[in-house]
């Protein structure tokens, strides 16, 4: 192991360097990442977790490390994105630990060092991950102080705690420190095998002690919680200090670059280089998987180039982007399902038990269809992982966002034993549910396997936007009653779509993976959508979705899984834009309409709280002066030329167990050429209790702005045999110019309350919002994503037809 | 067989010479990653399409990965992890200039570091080395930049974790102060 030790990484960033790396003294660990408060430069030591064995949950060392010099490490089977989760943890834990944040480091995503708590998943980081750490630093403050109330012969309560310093109330004279404890003999030394309670798994994974952590309402008004304690990575990633997957070297590395065929479900017949390049480059082939192997890089990439290649080609089996709505409407339904079902939907729909005037009044059943297309994960960076296998034991680096899975996943493919698989999640370019970063890891465990050598594979990009998972097309259907008063008698919500998840969530299975199937694992079917989240009161209300079966079942550069909010964008967008369709027709304002259905104070309040942020004038859609600028209630900066129209629009939501936004939208539509410009948005969010206000209020803008690229510009381009968006100009997503002019961030902060979810739920609202903006704007209603110019101006030409 | 013929390059990054023997058209961001080790710039998409390779030459941003190796040559590359002391620089030539008033401020970081860290202005900061590039060589040119001016800077910068808006309110941070 100890080469691997001088992995090319400088002696400064293993020593100092803002101590990203650890080094195990001996033993399995390697590197691992850790996030690192500024102003401690040593490392810390990990001795007592430095083993081969699973850490074990219910071991209080598993989570927690403290040192004599007052450093804290603590082990976070979770891993940061990019939205300084880690930064949140640290503040939780130095309120239970009564330390300062600074001294705290954590350690993310290494199979060997943290437990098992399901990786990034789900916007749980907060919510969930969070609250076995809070306990353990609760039990380990009642460890110390415990063993100091005895010492001192005063009763527990009579001590005080200020950044680890122990005060007692009644013994003024005396003091002690945390870090005078540990350095002393006095501590039992196996106070950190001390055991807990565990209850649950991954996501749910806690842990409980004799204490009990002191519930978020009750911490004092100078705790960490809730101030925005800044993020030390943005200094080290504007530095060059931060160390990222792409930076993971070893000796003697090979480079790889895996073979995709042109063709979906191609297999390889021969492969041959040019004579030139044989002597640097040779070729992995094991089934339909093939790579080239060298050791310079760039040689590699040559040689994939000039490779020679003959493929057996299937028939062609995509619908091509354009018939994809087609394919989805006239395939057989795989499964579907009822997420929803109450009160007598077909009955009221078709009039029964309702009045004449009713009847009359409210007109006929309002019925919208609504389509939402494949759209690419297309991470920043191709995803590249590292691994090496000794004979013995394979280690893998990799950005995925669940390392344990990935363990499972690496074990599954090569038959090897759990224990002999090491993974350490070492960051990466964003990535908002599953990309390309685990076929990766796998690709490498195997070429590592295969070659005896260590391993980098690194994506080109068109192996990432053309083969990465996609988030599912769907079209989706909604049909409702208004009653003469103006509410809603019935909804009835459906969808048709791909599956969420041809590559589940983790990487836990083989046989999900590109490699897998290419090695000729076979994949079960998953079938899995989602319905609307909101809290809407109708007494007939029924929601359902049934899955289309993907036109190409292995190896398919169109297989679906999880891209942020996973579906939740699709949904929301046929749900509220329907929502105002129906304000429309009976001449009601979008807020107060929403107002009048919502069930739940919280989320009324959070839609009054926007209408107020934003400045919203109540009236309905359209915009009645839409040529006007002066229409909205910021003025902004004259556009050039005399053809943009003014509207705002809104939606709102729920996501996951708790958490509510609702956004505004104001834009102008260019009607001679489609262009759509965003103005402004103004988010309200509800997310419980509120822990870092900065890191939330960035975290809820990405995700915001991520949307509006998804809404306006993305969407995979494929014909009957191959993706077609491979690279940025295949694959456009928002750029500089594209951005609105103000975005703006309201925090419903909840005190009272757990913290809930913030990494996904701003996502999911905003493409209605937009799309009922350019309906304002312009009295034509687009029911279809992405909004590029040209489908923005083709529904305008149809409407004045 | 044959190996591509390697000629020796010599090229200035971050204020250190070197002169490595590469291949001379292999891409700058393999001869700087790979044969320098210095893995700041980053692949992103080798197509000139996404800026995560920006790194300055004489000054002007551009993508490493589509400038061979051979076209540096006796030339000036900055990265990343170079800003601070380009800026130390150029704080130096303005206090020799006649008539300066000069400044004896230490400042570790370029102040467009700076701007992105009180911003906030990453997630992931795969992206950070176009933006931060681009900016930094927009404001030496043009110090008090409108938006039209920034948008045409940052054109083709791609952040996926859609950090537009920070990004340029670290160029107006600047610019205003
Ligand atoms: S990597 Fe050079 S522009 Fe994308
Ligand atoms: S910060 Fe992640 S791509 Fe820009």
């Amino acid at each position: 192991m100890s080469a691997l030790l001088h992995a090319n990484l400088t002696r400064r960033k293993f020593l100092l360097g803002g101590g990203r790396f650890l080094v195990a003294a001996a033993g399995f660990p390697v590197l691992s990442c850790t996030a690192t408060p500024s102003g401690v430069s040593t490392t810390v030591a990990i001795a007592s977790n430095n083993k081969f064995n699973d850490p074990d949950p219910a071991v209080l060392g598993t989570w927690i490390a403290l040192d004599a010099a007052g450093h804290v490490t603590v082990y976070f089977g979770k891993v940061d994105v990019g939205q300084g989760l880690d930064t949140a943890i640290r503040q939780l834990v130095a309120d239970q630990l009564s330390v300062h944040p600074r001294r705290i480091q954590v350690v993310m995503g290494d199979t060997a060092l943290t437990p098992d708590q399901g990786g990034a998943s789900s916007a749980s980081g907060v919510e969930m991950g969070s609250v076995p750490l809070m306990n353990v630093a609760a039990e380990v403050k009642h460890i110390l102080l415990s063993h100091i109330a005895q010492h001192w012969q005063c009763p527990l309560s009579s001590l005080r705690v200020q950044d680890g310093e122990i005060f007692c109330d009644t013994l003024p004279s005396q003091r002690s420190s945390y870090w005078t404890l540990i350095a002393s003999d006095a501590l039992d030394q196996h106070w950190l095998a001390h055991m807990l309670e565990v209850s649950g798994q991954g996501n749910n994974l806690n842990v409980t002690g004799q204490a009990t952590a002191v519930p978020l309402a009750a911490l004092s008004a100078d705790s960490w919680t809730g101030q925005s304690l800044a993020r030390d990575d943005i200094q080290q990633k504007v530095t060059g200090e931060f160390v990222m997957i792409d930076q993971v070297s070893l000796p003697d590395m090979l480079h790889a670059r895996v073979i995709r065929p042109q063709v979906a479900g191609a297999i390889p017949l021969t492969l041959v280089l040019p004579d030139d390049m044989i002597n640097d480059v040779f070729i992995v082939r094991r089934s339909a998987f093939a790579a080239l192997l060298g050791e310079d890089e760039w040689r590699v990439i040559m040689a994939s180039r000039a490779l020679q290649q003959t493929w057996q080609e299937p028939a062609p089996v995509f619908p091509g982007n354009s018939s994809l709505y087609d394919y989805l409407r006239n395939t057989p339904a795989r499964m579907q399902r009822v997420a929803l079902d109450q009160g007598a939907v077909d009955d009221v729909l078709a009039g029964a038990g309702l009045s004449a005037a009713d009847l009359a009044e409210a007109g006929p059943v309002l019925q919208a269809e609504y389509e939402w297309p494949l759209q690419s994960h297309a991470s920043l960076g191709p995803a590249c992982a590292v691994a090496v296998w000794d004979g013995q034991r394979m280690t893998v680096w990799s950005a995925t966002q669940k390392p344990h899975q990935l363990r499972v996943g690496v074990a599954d493919l090569l038959a090897l034993e759990l224990v002999k698989v090491h993974v350490i999640w070492v960051p990466g370019a964003g990535s908002y549910g599953r990309n390309d970063a685990d076929d990766a890891g796998l690709e490498a465990a195997f070429l590592a396997r295969e070659t005896g050598r260590a391993v980098r594979v690194q994506y080109q990009r068109a192996d990432a936007t053309g083969w990465d998972p996609k988030s599912p097309a769907a079209v989706m259907r909604v049909s409702a009653r208004l009653l003469a008063d103006g509410s809603i008698a019935a909804m009835d919500w459906s969808a048709l779509a791909l599956s969420a998840h041809d590559a589940r969530p983790s990487g836990a299975q083989a046989s999900d993976s590109l490699i897998g199937q290419q090695l000729g694992l076979e994949r079960p079917d998953t079938n899995n959508f989602s319905a609307p989240q909101d809290a809407y009161d109708l007494a007939n209300r029924r929601s359902q979705w049934a899955v289309v079966p993907p036109p190409l079942r292995h190896m398919s550069p169109l297989r679906t899984s999880h891209l942020r909010d996973p579906q939740g964008p699709q949904v929301t967008f046929s749900s509220e834009c329907f929502m105002d369709e129906l304000a429309f027709v009976s001449g009601q304002d979008p807020i107060a309409f929403r107002l009048r259905h919502l069930g739940d104070e919280r989320d009324a309040q959070l839609l009054r709280a926007l209408a107020t942020g934003s400045a919203w004038s109540s009236r309905p859609s359209p915009n009645p002066h839409a040529d006007l600028r002066t229409s909205l209630p910021v003025t902004y900066s004259r556009l050039p030329g005399d053809n943009w129209r003014y509207g705002r629009g809104v939606a709102y939501c729920r996501r996951g167990r708790q958490t509510r936004v609702a956004v505004v939208c104001e834009l102008a539509v260019d009607i001679q050429t489609g262009r759509i410009k965003l103005l402004r948005l103004v988010v309200a969010h509800d997310c419980g209790r509120v822990i870092n206000p900065d890191g939330l209020r960035q975290t809820i803008e990405g995700a915001v702005m991520q949307a509006c690229s998804r809404t306006l510009f993305e969407q995979v381009a494929f014909d009957d045999r191959s993706v077609l968006s491979t690279d940025w100009f295949s694959y456009p997503i928002l750029e500089m110019a594209s951005a609105p002019d103000q975005l703006l961030v309201l925090l419903l902060d909840r005190p009272d309350m757990p913290p809930l979810g913030a990494g996904e739920a701003a996502h999911k609202p905003v493409a209605a919002a937009i799309g009922n903006a350019v309906f304002d704007a312009t009295s034509v209603r687009i029911r279809q994503i992405p909004l590029r110019p040209q489908v923005v101006l083709d529904a305008l030409n149809r409407a004045q037809l | 067989m044959s190996r591509t013929a390697s000629s020796t390059v010599s090229v200035v990054v971050d204020g250190l010479l070197y002169t490595p023997e590469v291949d001379p058209s292999m891409p700058l961001l393999y001869t700087l990653r790979n044969t320098l080790r210095l893995r700041n710039p980053r692949f992103g998409c080798g197509l000139g399409q996404c800026g995560a390779c920006t790194v300055l030459v004489e000054g002007r941003p551009v993508r490493s990965c589509q400038l061979p190796t051979a076209a540096v040559d006796g030339q000036d590359v900055v990265t990343i992890a170079g800003l601070p002391a380009r800026w130390q620089a150029q704080l130096a030539k303005a206090s020799d200039e006649p008539g300066s008033t000069g400044t004896t401020q230490h400042q570790s970081l370029h102040p467009l570091q700076q701007a992105f860290i009180d911003q906030m202005a990453a997630q992931c900061g795969y992206c950070i080395n176009g933006w931060l590039m681009s900016a930094v060589a927009l404001l030496e040119e043009n110090p008090m930049p409108d938006r039209d001016a920034i948008n045409q800077a940052f054109a083709g910068l791609k952040c996926r974790c859609a950090m537009q808006m920070r990004f340029r309110a670290a160029v107006e941070q600047v610019a205003a102060s």
